[in-house]
């Protein structure tokens, strides 16, 4: 029961905390630019695309439509948002050690592993409430403005077309992985937040290690290609494998064990380091 | 003099020969001003996946077409008005035999039309025909922006209109190029080998169903 309050009341902090809005207000910032743009001069950007097929064959029917507008943004934005969420989520400990009040909290009666654990979830939910902001612009409002239709997308085997029916539970597979991805990057930031007494430490240091993990990920050098598959940088694109045909079940499995056994990897050492942290001020 | 005429004698009979087998097909192309036809388009491209859809098409003389589909479909750019194009400007091309061939168990004879101008976008078509039934069984269009399409035709009902059952389009895939920068697959763990052995050509079948022919 203690685990529950603690987490309500780190819920409550978090949605104290003006930089908690940083995010929701971001994605919506950014998702309006996208849309806008996408209305005044959408057809030119999917023609820069689609202009090797479109001098022998042509395209007929609704290509610009909702779904590939979600698709767009999701594409887009989806590398921004580990920022958000590390930004909220990175603070989470080492925020309250540098207040002075993670010291007043341990004096409640609440072991280190349910105090963690309950800022873990309470991560876990802001992260989820982000995942679904970002789902309710892209693919609500995109549909809204633009309507629904099939949806063409780009992948490195060449374009693939799905149809109206078949995309929404697509969207919602993608979502999950997004959110496991994402997930990832806040239990990476709590367990950085372990280690440090100040704010920002834990929020550069996440974002560094995603930049590093990114760029071993998309040099094309031999060398990498042993580490490549256990990075969890490489598996947050994940999601775009719901959007195959025939769907890589095998790969999404894959990248979702990768990205659980992360997970749990960055929650023990925050536990380790948790219960060992000395907090005197 | 008269030993030059008797060489080129084949030539002027055959040319007058494909003239009136064009004159023919014109004929018979100018009865059909309207129809509207539903369509069942199955792209099989190499470097497209796509199921097949459903579409309505409407077709208004000369050479107008409305391609209504409930989603994306593809089509080929070149080979639905172009022949009907070529039919309803006879004057603006010239006719020329060019033998004959057996296609679908029927003997067609080739003609080449090659335009008159220099400046339009079409620049050689080559039509093999069921003289019989005064069908075309196949055609080769090039024009200069969208290259070469073959297109092979099957008919069954509307064989009295000329309007096919089924349309085969055979399409060059190597200039497809997918822009690199669009397209990263962080997913990728391994690189693609080109092997060259890759499929270079693409084709697009088209099933015609319940013609409404000039209602």
């Amino acid at each position: 029961m203690i685990f529950f309050h603690s987490t309500r009341n780190e819920l409550i902090k978090i949605a104290l905390k003006p930089r908690s809005y940083l995010g929701l207000a971001a994605i919506t910032g950014l998702v309006g630019i996208i849309l806008f743009a996408l209305m005044a001069d959408g057809m030119s950007m999917i023609s820069f695309v689609t202009a090797s097929f479109e001098q022998t064959l042509r395209f007929e029917g609704k290509v610009l439509n909702g779904n590939l507008v979600a698709f767009i943004i999701l594409q887009m934005l989806i590398v921004h948002i580990p920022l958000l969420v590390a930004l909220v989520t990175g603070d989470l400990i080492s925020g309250e050690a540098a207040m002075g009040t993670l010291r007043m909290l341990m004096t409640k009666p609440i072991t280190r592993t349910q105090l963690l654990m309950s800022k873990f979830l309470a991560g876990g939910i802001y992260t989820f409430l982000i995942v679904l902001w970002l789902g309710f612009m892209a693919v609500g409002i995109g549909r809204f403005l633009f309507g629904p239709g099939d949806l063409m997308v780009l992948n490195s085997d060449g374009l693939v077309i799905l149809q109206e029916g078949d995309i929404i539970w697509r969207y919602m597979g993608a979502f999950c992985v997004a959110f496991l991805a994402l997930l990832t990057i806040s239990s990476l930031s709590i367990c950085l937040s372990c280690f440090s007494d100040n704010s920002i430490g834990p929020i550069v240091s996440t974002m560094a290690i995603i930049l590093l993990f990114t760029i071993i990920g998309t040099l094309d050098v031999p060398v990498f290609d042993t580490i490549r598959p256990l990075l969890f940088t490489t598996h947050m694109a994940a999601w775009r494998s719901f959007f195959e045909d025939p769907i890589p079940w095998q790969q999404i499995k894959e990248s979702i064990g990768i990205l659980v056994a992360h997970n749990v990897l960055f929650i023990g050492v925050s536990v380790l380091t948790f219960h060992r942290k000395d907090i005197t001020v | 003099m008269k030993y030059w005429l008797l060489l080129c004698f084949p030539f002027f009979a055959s040319a007058q020969q494909a003239d009136e087998l064009f004159a023919r097909l014109t004929q018979k192309f100018k009865q059909v001003h309207h129809y509207e036809v539903v369509a069942q388009i199955k792209p099989n491209i190499p470097l497209i996946k796509i199921l097949p859809v459903k579409a309505n098409v409407q077709f208004t003389y000369p050479n107008t077409y409305k391609i209504k589909s409930a989603g994306i479909s593809i089509l080929p750019k070149n080979g639905f008005s172009e022949l009907p194009l070529l039919f309803s400007q006879p004057n603006q091309f010239t006719a020329i035999a060019s033998g004959n061939e057996v296609i679908q168990g029927v003997r067609a004879e080739i003609i080449t039309l090659l335009p008159r101008a220099n400046e339009g976008d079409l620049v050689l078509a080559k039509i093999w025909v069921d003289t019989q039934s005064m069908l075309i069984l196949k055609s080769l269009i090039t024009s200069r922006s969208n290259g070469t399409i073959l297109s092979e035709f099957e008919y069954t009902s509307e064989k009295a209109w000329g309007l096919p059952a089924r349309m085969k389009f055979t399409i060059d895939v190597k200039k497809f190029k997918i822009p690199k920068g669009v397209a990263t697959d962080i997913n990728r763990t391994s690189r693609q080998v080109d092997d060259g052995n890759s499929t270079k050509k693409g084709s697009i079948e088209v099933i015609f169903g319940k013609y409404r022919v000039n209602s």
